[in-house]
């Protein structure tokens, strides 16, 4: 158990300065947002901006995309270790990089880091991140698809100096700028950069004023130091233990899929990849120094509610195991297009599973376990000309209104956004309808996309649009995961949210539909053959060609037929969800928007029945032995406890013995493996699975309870059941109880 | 004597000045009567006139004019206590309120509120998704219909809004703004089937782009039509029962007042009533003074509210969040955070680091010095603490202050830091101005100002006890306490001309047609005369100020240019184009200008405003003595180490040109001025006290 040291600052002191340097970091992120040109930050705000000490630590983060923030970390560190003589670092000095294998998460990030040096001494660095809409590469935008390795993807920049005493330097900027197809916007992102920059150094500047140089590094230094103290304290009341989750990825012809193991072991957390897929050859892999930064962004949104966001403390208790040549861990050259929309968001998914797994096992910290937030997003990139003739390159980012993962005392945010970053948002139709040549006939939320629970994940966004005022978008590149294996899990036997769907109906007759007065906002009632596209997909789109997607929901938490029947109602006199889920995935009977009880009690007891009935029953199965003293919840529906035989088992809520202690209490649950599609309405609708994926249920064999779900390829082994380490304490009864 | 009487109505208070028409001022406060506000109104004028030895009937008799400001709009959103509302959209667009561009969820939250992720969630719904109904329409970005609205379609919502029984209807479409027409033909329609419906256009209302914006405001001016408007009846008849014959006037958030029956039209408009009323109040004691720019500050209970003067005119805000909704309403922009009288300190559990705020005792049970319950350390405990509020001198000496209790609430808190009760106040309030300072900060200098060109005014209950400690650091050479700073924004709403903002979006890039755009200025100044002569009072001369929004292309953050002469050639637009450029660089820097990225042109604002011919303040100091012999009482110092004693002033001793170094504290009936030792001070010959750094 390492220590840390006391503060150096005097504790008023630092609180006022820390305060004042949180503040500096939302000033910058907003000065971006005004400065850049693109809608990518400007509505969306998918950028951040980090400050960081002498090292590179980061001390604080601003509260946008976290990995655009963490990542600026190992950017800097690369600049120290590389750059210190040659070209050397200087006042007035500014470095750009977008190479992968230094630090950012792909290509189209192009990070701006700018040191902070008092009296000709380096005390801090600061920097600022935002997603460019393009930066070169065969294929407009971000995804270089057919790339054979990063060569075939958008140019590499490691760290270049691009500002020396205070002044951009031309020739730097053009080389840059013209790999673009967008070099104005580009262009003015850059100096959004600055600006931001700029103006965190001079909020720097003035704490240094208070503090002196030395005085400074020991702020620094404290702030690190109390995140780390307190993230250490946050452990310390959660039991040690392992705790699994995995995702499927799938790419091209391939699946790849991504597994972690989180073992809590003291003030320690490991997260451990092994089982992770061998690595692919471009596009979907993520580099270690990328997944450092984003895993620590993953933790940062998950276990610090009321932490700083200081990773450079946070990081001190992670600790990483990932075997070379894997998905998280590539060799060079593989490429990284797409790493932040594929592997990026579908990590942070598995993680933050995890830890809500984790969490959930602490029992004071339960009602803060999320079921899944979006593992993946629908997305899509424009590039041709728009309706004024000139030439537009858009990025279509709808796909973040995904659904919020279910809480374990209320339902997820419908279109809550994304997990990992708190702040973006999506743009308005107005403001895509007036730049690009698109007419949007629908945008909305998608009943029944959210995952069913005891709790419902968020519904995800529905939308269909048409070209407008043009004749032809020439290059339409559809980039998604999780369209054929859901990417948005469930929690504690919750369902798994929609899959993302891209899907065109080809040389309709729209625009004689609309002009006679026909406003279709139903995909179905095009009347045309629909051509379905897969997660990853280049086309182009036409006049009197319809355009719709689908971008998934958040997963559930807890069994279904737990739902509180007035929860269920209440969503089908709102529209959230429909009659046949009603009636098919919670069994509740509503007739005239009243639920009926003594119907709804029969067919819930027979919906249990079925599932046993169902079910292929476990190997061994042992004789019952009534609890004696509850231990700790693995989740609201089971829990560990002490046997009147003095020996731990797994229990049912329901009183059922599952497992002894030492098993693998999974493995003693009955189960069944069942299409994705029968756990919700949009999961995998055209059963594109196939037999090859599935969902394993399992089953309390004695009251039917689903208490837990698993997303699964044919042939691979299941996880393992979570493991808890028993600690029977005085107060164990009371911590075992569930937050209401 | 006729007299100009104004009332701010608030949460606990009802604030009233009357200003005679020779200019001399008097003023009044009464308990605010919720739910019948109009009574404490006038309770608030009789206490008034009660000063100036007139019954209130007298002072009614002769008033030539009622202002009001009012928060019972921000009530009813706060509480959801609107009216039955509807909302009519284009068909496919029927979520986007709802949607509300996912940022709904964080929308107005501190960062502690956004890192707590799972405890988020969207806007409690102003209108329930079973009352939102899809029109057969569309109208595309040029305005263009692509889908002429269906009458049948229409025919089916009409039917089923008679039938739900709703009150109000918004009606918001696509692209409204560019083409008006299917929303005033729903309008018609309606009004034809229930002429009691109150119907709010978007394309009235709020003509800009953003659907999502301009239906939330919308929606939330139809949901609150009904209770305002009963409350504005209420009121009228209130002040009807006691003898003023007149129509009363109401403050608009964006900085004039308008007739009752506009502020029954737009009752969005009244939603900053209050702060904006303030705002005003610095902007006429400014033009008094000669400060261009002012940064106004107001201390409550519960939150630090910020509001700007730059160049002689108020700032607008740009997207205010109300509540998680943001609102496209003109409206002055009133930056508030978490940090006042009554927020509470703590240590954070496992680092030790003493913490104020967000959370806040606020007005019940309030801080522990109090005596109304409550138990946890506030920032006004640590004032009383250190003795800058003193017992003997709070409110005239008619409350009790329990000094033992807050000594004891903030003892667990000095024995964990392993610092003296004293120490632990000093540190409490010091990090308390810190956040303030901070906000000072963020207002200016990260907005590209200069903050040695600003005065800074300090009023409501708490500011003057904190001035000092916002004010240090921030490069602010002056902090004005005004003598009226406990009913500040009643004498803004006093000195309130009328006016109308009028807004319209555009798309255009520069350099244009100088002709284009003078027409364009031209269309919309004739819209806001319009509307300031439906107040009934056209007032005595007319002045309109010019604005055009200004980005580059792709942006979305705009910069206000101002036009004040009319466009004629090609060099009038480049000059436009270059004040632009100027301001652009003062905000992000040097070089930041890109002009290679397109000038675009995004949108005109007008603000007219028609003079009330309002008296000039007359500010007589007769009566002041010649000199004053200040009472000294220990205050615990940061700078001397420990209790000093320290001379205390009542405002009412103090001789004319006065003045005096820190520390010091002078006394009023309302507030009490803290004056650090870094500071000087003196009192100016409107009766205001400025403060200054010593340097």
């Amino acid at each position: 158990m390492t220590t840390t040291t006391s503060r150096k600052t005097d504790p008023i002191q630092y609180e006022i300065l820390r305060h004042r340097l949180q503040s500096a970091t939302e000033e910058a992120a907003v000065t971006m947002k005004r400065v850049s040109g693109s809608p990518v930050a400007t509505e969306i705000g998918d950028l951040n901006v980090s400050i960081m000490d002498d090292k590179g630590d980061c001390v604080l983060l601003g509260q946008y995309s976290i990995a655009k923030g963490t990542t600026l970390s190992k950017v800097v560190k690369d600049i120290l270790n590389n750059y210190q003589d040659n070209p050397g670092i200087h006042e007035g000095d500014a470095f750009i990089c977008n190479d992968p294998y230094v630090g950012v998460m792909h290509q189209n990030d192009v990070a701006l880091v700018m040191p902070y040096f008092r009296d000709g001494r380096l005390l801090a660095w600061v920097g600022a991140e935002i997603h460019q809409v393009d930066v070169g590469g065969p294929t407009p935008g971000q995804v270089q698809l057919g790339a054979k390795d990063i060569f075939g993807e958008a140019p590499l920049m490691p760290p270049m100096k691009i500002l020396q005493n205070g002044k951009l330097l031309k020739d730097v900027e053009r080389n840059y700028l013209r790999k673009s197809r967008v070099p104005d916007l580009v262009a003015l992102d850059l100096r959004a950069k600055l600006a931001a920059c700029n103006g965190l150094c001079h909020n720097i500047e003035l704490i240094a004023d208070q503090l002196g140089s030395d005085g400074l590094l020991d702020f620094f230094e404290d702030i690190l130091n109390d995140a780390e103290r307190l993230i250490r304290a946050k452990l310390r009341n959660i039991p040690n233990g392992t705790w699994y989750s995995r995702a499927y990825m799938e790419f091209e012809d391939k699946v790849y899929p991504i597994v972690v193991s989180l073992t809590k072991d003291g003030e320690r957390m490991i997260f451990d990849f092994t089982g992770t897929a061998k690595q692919a050859p471009a596009t979907i892999n993520m580099t270690f120094e990328s997944l450092e930064a984003h895993l620590c962004g993953s933790v940062v949104t998950s276990l610090c509610w009321d932490i700083p966001w200081t990773t450079g403390g946070i990081s001190r208790v992670i600790e990483i195991r990932a075997e070379e040549g894997t998905l998280v861990r590539p060799t060079y050259p593989a490429g990284v297009s797409k790493s932040t929309t594929s592997i990026g968001l579908l990590m942070g998914s598995v993680v933050r599973l995890a830890i809500s797994k984790m969490l959930l096992a602490s029992g004071i910290y339960a009602d803060r376990a999320m079921a899944g937030w979006p593992g993946s997003k629908a997305q899509e990139e424009l590039h041709g000309i728009n309706q004024y003739g000139q030439h537009f390159g858009a990025d279509i980012l709808d796909g973040m209104a995904g659904g919020g993962g279910a809480r374990t005392w209320k339902d997820g945010i419908d279109t809550g956004g994304l997990g990992g970053s708190p702040k973006v948002g999506i743009a308005n139709v107005e403001d895509y309808e007036q730049q690009y040549p698109l007419l949007y006939l629908y945008r909305r939320q998608l009943p029944d996309s959210g995952g069913a629970g005891m709790f419902r994940g968020g519904n995800g966004i529905d939308r269909m649009y048409i070209v407008h005022d043009q004749e032809e978008i020439p290059d339409v590149v559809m980039h998604s995961i999780g369209s054929k294996v859901p990417a948005t899990a469930g929690l504690a036997g919750g369902h798994p949210a929609a899959t993302n769907q891209f899907m065109i109906k080809r040389a309709t007759n729209i625009e004689e539909e609309l002009g006679s007065g026909k406003l279709l906002t139903d995909f179905d009632q095009v009347d045309a053959p629909a051509e379905y596209h897969g997660a990853m997909s280049r086309t182009s789109l036409r006049r009197g060609d319809v355009y719709r997607s689908i971008s998934n929901g958040g997963g559930g938490y807890g069994d279904p037929l737990h739902r509180h029947p007035d929860l269920v109602a209440e969503d089908l006199r709102l529209g959230r969800i429909s009659e046949d889920t009603a009636r098919e995935l919670y069994g509740v009977v509503i007739r005239d928007g009243e639920w009926q009880p003594a119907e709804t009690a029969a067919l819930r007891a027979q919906l249990r029945r079925e599932r046993l009935a169902r079910a292929v029953k476990p190997e061994a199965s042992f004789s019952q032995v009534p609890v004696a003293r509850k231990h700790r919840h693995i989740h609201d529906l089971m829990y560990t406890g002490l046997g009147t035989d003095g020996h731990p088992y797994y229990y049912c809520n329901c009183g059922c013995t599952l497992a002894a202690y030492e098993d693998d209490y999974l493995k003693h649950l009955p189960y069944r493996d069942a299409a994705f599609r029968e756990t919700g309405k949009h999961v995998d609708p055209r059963e594109i699975a196939g037999g090859e994926f599935y969902i394993r249920l399992y089953y309390c064999p004695d009251c039917g309870t689903q208490l837990n779900s698993e997303i699964m390829r044919k042939g691979d082994a299941p996880l393992p059941g979570d493991r808890i380490e028993l600690s029977f304490t005085e107060d164990s009864e009371a911590a075992a109880s569930p937050v209401a | 004597m006729k007299y100009y009487i104004a009332v701010d109505s608030g949460g606990t208070f009802s604030d009233c000045v009357v200003i005679s028409e020779e200019g001399e001022m008097w003023t009044g406060k009464s308990p605010s009567t919720p739910p019948h506000f109009e009574r404490g109104v006038v309770n608030a004028v009789k206490d008034a006139a009660e000063v100036m030895g007139l019954s209130s009937e007298e002072l009614f008799r002769n008033a030539n004019l009622f202002s009001h400001g009012t928060t019972v709009a921000t009530n009813a959103l706060l509480t959801r206590e609107g009216c039955p509302t509807a909302l009519i959209t284009t068909a496919g667009h029927e979520d986007a309120i709802i949607i509300g561009r996912t940022h709904q969820k964080i929308a107005g939250l501190n960062s502690s509120q956004i890192m707590d992720m799972s405890t988020l969630d969207k806007a409690v719904p102003i209108v329930p998704p079973n009352l939102i109904f899809g029109l057969t329409e569309r109208i595309n970005y040029a305005g263009e219909v692509v889908v002429p609205l269906s009458e049948e379609s229409l025919e089916r919502i009409a039917d089923r809004l008679l039938e739900l029984g709703v009150e109000a209807v918004a009606v918001s479409l696509l692209w409204s703004f560019r083409n008006p027409t299917h929303e005033r033909r729903v309008r018609d329609y309606l009004l034809s089937r229930n002429p009691n419906w109150f119907i709010s256009l978007s394309s009235e209302l709020s003509p800009v782009i953003g659907e999502y914006e301009r239906t939330a405001t919308t929606a939330i001016n139809a949901f609150l039509s009904k209770k305002t408007k009963s409350y504005l009846i209420d009121l009228e008849k209130g002040l009807g029962d006691a003898q003023y014959a007149g129509e009363p006037l109401v403050m608009k958030s964006s900085g004039g007042i308008a007739s009752i029956a506009q502020a029954m039209e737009t009752p969005v408009a009244l939603l900053t009533s209050g702060p904006a009323g303030g705002v005003n109040g610095a902007l006429s004691l400014s033009r008094m003074m000669g400060h261009r720019n002012v940064l106004t500050t107001d201390v409550g209970g519960t939150s630090f509210d910020v509001g700007m003067i730059v160049g002689g005119e108020p700032v607008l805000a740009e997207s205010p969040v109300f509540d998680q909704y943001h609102v496209t309403y003109p409206m002055i922009d009133v930056v508030s955070i978490g940090a006042g009288g009554g927020s509470i300190a703590w240590i954070q559990p496992d680092t030790g680091l003493l913490k104020v705020g967000p959370k806040s005792a606020g007005a019940l049970p309030g801080p522990v010095c109090y005596g109304r319950g409550g138990t946890l350390p506030t920032v006004t405990d640590a004032n009383l603490v250190l003795g800058r509020m003193n017992p003997k001198y709070f409110l005239g000496g008619k409350h009790q202050l329990d000094l033992e209790g807050a000594r004891a609430a903030i003892k667990p808190l000095a024995d964990q830091l392993g610092l003296s009760i004293e120490d632990t106040a000093l540190g409490i309030v010091e990090i308390a101005d810190a956040h303030m300072g901070d906000l000072v900060r963020k207002m200016t200098i990260q907005r590209g100002y200069d903050p040695r060109t600003f005065a800074l005014y300090a009023f409501g209950g708490a500011g003057p006890l904190h001035v000092c400690g916002y004010t240090r650091g921030t490069g602010i050479q002056e902090a004005i306490i005004p003598r009226m700073s406990s009913v500040f924004s009643a004498f803004g709403i006093a000195q309130s001309d009328l006016a109308a903002v009028a807004e319209e979006s555009a798309a255009m890039t520069l350099p244009a047609q100088p002709k284009m755009l003078e027409q364009a200025l031209q269309r919309l100044t004739e819209r806001a005369l319009k509307e300031l002569s439906r107040s009934g009072k056209t007032g005595e001369a007319v002045t309109v100020q010019r604005e055009v929004l200004v980005r580059y292309q792709g942006q979305k953050h705009e910069i206000a240019v101002a036009v004040p002469r009319t466009l004629e050639t090609e060099a009038d637009v480049e000059e436009l184009i270059r004040r632009f450029e100027a301001r652009y660089e003062e905000i992000y820097g040097r070089g930041t200008a890109f002009r290679q990225a397109t000038v675009a042109l995004t949108g005109f604002r007008i603000r007219a405003i028609g003079s009330l011919g309002l008296p000039q303040l007359r500010f007589a100091s007769c009566g002041r003595p010649e000199s004053v012999t200040p009472e000294y009482s220990p205050v615990y110092l940061r700078e001397t180490g420990g209790w000093t004693d320290v001379p205390f002033y009542r405002f009412d001793d103090l001789p004319a040109k006065f003045a005096a170094v820190g520390p010091a504290i002078i006394i009023s009936n309302h507030t009490t001025i803290y004056i650090a030792p870094d500071f000087q001070v003196r009192l100016d010959e409107y009766e205001n006290l400025v403060l200054s750094p010593i340097s």
